[in-house]
């Protein structure tokens, strides 16, 4: 081991796999002096296994395990497979089938260094054989041939991560450091001739890097490949300065942008706008719509959709709608059988979507939109029709359940990313029936009515992934508030529908909270885009308060424990700050503490919150919960919406985080009885977020502000740029929807 | 003081008993041959059969289900004779076994005599060969395909990402 100050680097071969993530794992290893050691690695697609052998770079730092016992750890970002050698081959060889062992030992023995020669040169494997079982032959015999199977099999593995571990060295001389880029790029690369696919691709890394260091790498290549040519002027670099382009719109979650907005941002890169788009448009590369020029990718899912949605209404209908008295009927029926009294309002809007196979239902907070939901759903059911309802985080998902469930039919709803899952499941058992999918996945048919709630928080290409999985003759109603933020990703289908118009009912008359509520009121003032008068907070229970800047701590003291709490803030470091004093406030010295990952420690008592979605472990990216216990091995957590605290299994722990401050689009789902909502001065603070944030409460907010912070934030917009155009519907005889029978 | 196991001696008697079985399926001639092993009617390892010649007890019967150290033993002789192996899930996919069942026929082409055990030796050789290549193609191809993925999941997230091949 070669230590330089705390600097680590040397070969680890892996015994225990104990933590593995999408982007990093942490495993128990030995170094070639059989050391124990722990290495903590951070980037993408490394999967090791026991017996897998990494050369690892790092800084040297101690671990301390349950027991209290320190073992060393080095956290690492530079970690290579290594290919297997000599006597590195031992631990690759006692995972193989009837070697493990005496015989792997026996062979080590024999033979070690010059192993792998052995193993590789089949004239040898008579001797091998003597050594595998010299009393019995003929079974030595099959084990050796199996053996020397595995080696062949090995050494190509091999060859190909010689081939990664050359790129990535490549990649290196190139001055990129970044392993999760230079991982990234590998997958685009990946090859016996990576280098060579790098060197005729050599501004593929202007679409997953920042532009500068992406033009260094570009124009270096370049200049290898063409010397003398004019490196500003070359098409590959002009197509990346464009790339590099959509990178950034894509990252703000907009599909398109003005030309003139396009234009400017090749300027910054140092490409000529005009000769860039033409080399575009000749390739047939640049998307138009309008005054719009469309990133690509997103072009090609936009217009997937809106051929999917077309589709489904031009279908025959699968279940028979009536028109006039026939459809008003059954919508009184659906209201005596739930017991439910609708305004005229939400009465013409449940009729108007029977009769859309591709419909919105647009409305801001308290209008009722459930109570649509479930009259709809009813009258759909009494039609023989089936109905799946989704919404996207696992809170609204449960929300919409206990909403639109009735003691005789109960309504499960499911998170979107769930529905993909069980739908992708029913594809793959219609092409091979022996497939087997859970008992609990719903089935999708013709008659399918999929209603998707909080739809203006989905993003185009989750919609477009479900889409691609309804049957022929399914059903889409999208259910959500245009106020509210846009997706956390690309697009936003949902607020553009509404824009449209042609599917659109819309519910105004606000019914929920406005007996003894100023939040209603509030909030649509916001939304209107109009600075509420508000009275400072002096420890009412409901209403819409403000309180300064310095009071953030204070207020969060007096109602935490007292109230159901959530406190909201844009910045993800002013949530870091409120988790981490919060959670020190909430405890003393000798207050036992569990470390579940990098994003909590966790004592009794803690709010917490699941950052993904983990279908297998019920839990939902959004789902809030309160630390039960933390006594057992494993920690035990009251979710919302649970009647009982039950055990996180170990590796979802890392998906945890402390939930005593959030983010807006994380709390999205949620609603809390007392919302606290910092209003800071940042881009991230706008209208949408602030009438999001107030509108998750159900009786008192409190917004941490001072009058020009607030009044700059409700004047900010979310602005979203798309191409995504649906056509307009024409219109179908709805002229007699609205009005009771 | 835990009680040892008895997963070596079973290893032990089952060793002997396959090589037994596998001296005499390679002693008859070639066209001859018929599984030494006890086979149930459908052509799978008679897993009974097999438990009561090596003298198992009935209840440790499922040892020769359940250990994987037994049953990757008692399939390699098993296929190697043109019998099914223990549990259906072993046989990854056609390729793998159309490969298995080249080399089993090579395998079963040696003769006791120095002769036959170079010319099989030279077959495995050559099959090794051909493996190495297949290996190389599959290789380049799952390179390929996390290259078309690559591409994919861009497009997935708004970008097109053009890769000259």
């Amino acid at each position: 081991m070669s230590v330089l100050k705390d600097q680590f680097e040397d070969t680890v071969t892996v015994q225990r796999v104990v933590y593995q993530l999408d982007r990093g794992c942490i495993f128990a290893g030995e170094l070639s002096d059989g050391r124990p050691i722990r290495v903590k690695f951070a980037g993408n697609d490394t999967h090791p296994l026991p017996g897998d052998t990494f050369h690892v770079r790092g800084l040297v730092d101690s671990y301390r395990d349950k027991f209290g016992k320190t073992v060393v750890q080095i956290n690492s970002k530079h970690m290579h497979r290594v290919v297997t050698a000599g006597l590195l081959l031992k631990p690759w060889l006692e995972r193989l089938p009837n070697i493990a062992g005496t015989r792997a030992d026996r062979l080590i023995r024999a033979f070690g260094h010059d192993l792998q020669t052995v193993l590789n040169d089949v004239s040898r494997a008579h001797d091998v054989a003597k050594l595998i079982e010299p009393t019995k032959p003929a079974l030595a015999a099959k084990i050796t041939s199996q053996l020397y199977a595995a080696v062949a099999i090995q050494a190509g593995a091999d060859q190909i991560r010689s081939a990664e571990l050359e790129f990535l060295t490549f990649l290196e001389t190139l001055g990129l450091q970044q392993s999760r880029i230079a991982g990234q790029l590998w997958r685009f690369m990946a090859g016996f001739d990576a280098v060579d696919r790098l060197k005729r691709n050599p501004y593929v890394p202007a679409s997953l890097m920042d532009w500068k260091p992406a033009d260094r790498i570009g124009q270096r290549l370049l200049r290898a490949a063409y010397e003398g040519a004019d490196l500003q002027t070359h098409p590959a670099r002009l197509v990346g300065a464009l790339n590099s382009v959509w990178r950034d719109i894509l990252s703000e979650g907009d599909t398109a942008a003005t030309e003139a907005t396009v234009k400017a941002q090749l300027e910054k890169r140092g490409v000529d706008p005009d000769t860039t788009i033409r080399l575009a448009e000749e390739r047939g590369s640049l998307r138009r719509i309008g005054v719009l020029l469309r990133a690509p990718g997103a072009a090609w899912i936009e217009d997937q959709i809106v051929s999917a949605l077309l589709a489904m209404e031009s279908t025959q209908p699968t279940v028979p709608i009536s028109a006039g008295q026939g459809l008003e009927s059954l919508v009184y029926d659906a209201e005596m059988e739930t017991g439910l009294t609708l305004t005229n309002e939400q009465h013409g809007a449940v009729a108007l979507l029977l009769t859309l196979p591709v419909a919105a239902l647009q409305g801001g907070a308290g209008v009722g939109k459930t109570t649509v939901m479930k009259v709809l759903a009813t009258c759909w059911e009494r039609l023989g029709g089936n109905v799946v309802m989704s919404a996207l985080a696992g809170k609204a998902a449960l929300t919409l359940s206990k909403g639109a469930s009735t003691s005789a039919r109960p309504r499960l709803a499911y998170t979107i990313a769930r529905l993909i899952g069980m739908a992708q499941r029913q594809a793959l058992q219609t092409e091979n029936p022996a497939f087997k999918r859970p008992a609990s996945d719903v089935d999708f048919t013709s008659t399918t009515l999929l209603v998707v709630d909080e739809a203006g928080m989905l993003d185009t290409p989750s919609l477009h992934k479900l889409l691609s999985f309804l049957p022929e003759g399914a059903r889409l109603l999208f259910v959500g508030d245009e106020g509210q933020l846009p997706p956390v990703g690309i697009g936003k289908v949902f607020h553009d529908m509404v824009a449209e118009g042609s599917r659109v009912a819309k519910l105004t008359q606000v019914l929920r909270q406005a007996a003894d509520s100023d939040i209603p009121k509030v909030s649509a003032l916001v939304r209107d885009g109009k600075v509420p008068p508000l009275a400072a907070w002096s420890g009412q229970t409901k209403g819409v308060f403000v309180v300064p800047g310095a009071q953030i701590e204070s207020v969060q003291r007096r109602l935490r424990g007292k109230t159901e709490l959530m406190v909201i803030a844009a910045r993800r470091a002013t949530v870091e700050a409120i988790n981490e004093s919060e959670s020190l406030e909430a405890r003393n010295k000798t207050t036992p503490t569990r470390r579940l990952g990098p994003f909590a420690t966790v004592a009794v008592g803690d709010p917490v919150v699941a950052a993904v979605n983990r279908y297998q472990d019920g839990l939902f990216n959004g789902l809030l919960g309160v630390v039960d216990s933390i006594a057992s091995p494993e920690v035990s957590i009251k979710w919302d919406g649970e009647r009982e605290p039950r055990s996180l299994p170990k590796e979802a722990e890392a998906d945890i985080e402390l939930a005593y401050g959030i983010t807006c689009h994380r709390a999205q789902g949620s609603s809390s009885q007392a919302v606290v909502i910092v209003v800071e001065e940042s881009r991230l603070v706008t209208r949408e977020w602030i009438y999001t944030a107030i509108t998750r409460s159900l009786e008192l907010v409190i917004l941490v502000a001072d009058v020009e912070t607030l009044t700059k934030g409700i004047e900010r917009r979310t602005r979203r740029t798309t191409g995504f155009s649906l056509p307009a519907r024409s219109p179908m005889g709805a002229a007699h929807i609205g009005q009771r029978p | 003081m835990p009680r040892p196991s008895v997963i070596p001696t079973v290893k032990a008697a089952l060793e002997d008993y396959l090589e037994r079985m596998q001296v005499a399926f390679l002693a008859a001639p070639e066209d001859l041959r018929v599984p030494t092993l006890p086979a149930t009617p459908d052509g799978k390892v008679n897993v009974r059969a097999l438990a009561q010649a090596v003298d198992l007890k009935q209840t440790q019967e499922k040892y020769l289900y359940e250990r994987q150290e037994l049953t990757t033993l008692i399939n390699l002789v098993a296929e190697g004779q043109g019998l099914m192996p223990i549990g259906s899930r072993l046989l990854v996919d056609a390729a793998d076994k159309a490969l298995k069942d080249r080399m089993a026929r090579t395998a079963q082409s040696a003769k006791a005599s120095a002769q036959a055990a170079v010319e099989a030796q030279s077959a495995t050789a050559e099959l090794l060969e051909k493996l190495r290549d297949v290996v190389l193609e599959n290789e380049s191809l799952k390179a390929q395909n996390m290259r078309f993925k690559a591409q994919l999941d861009m497009i997935h997230s708004g970008m097109m990402v053009g890769v000259q091949d």
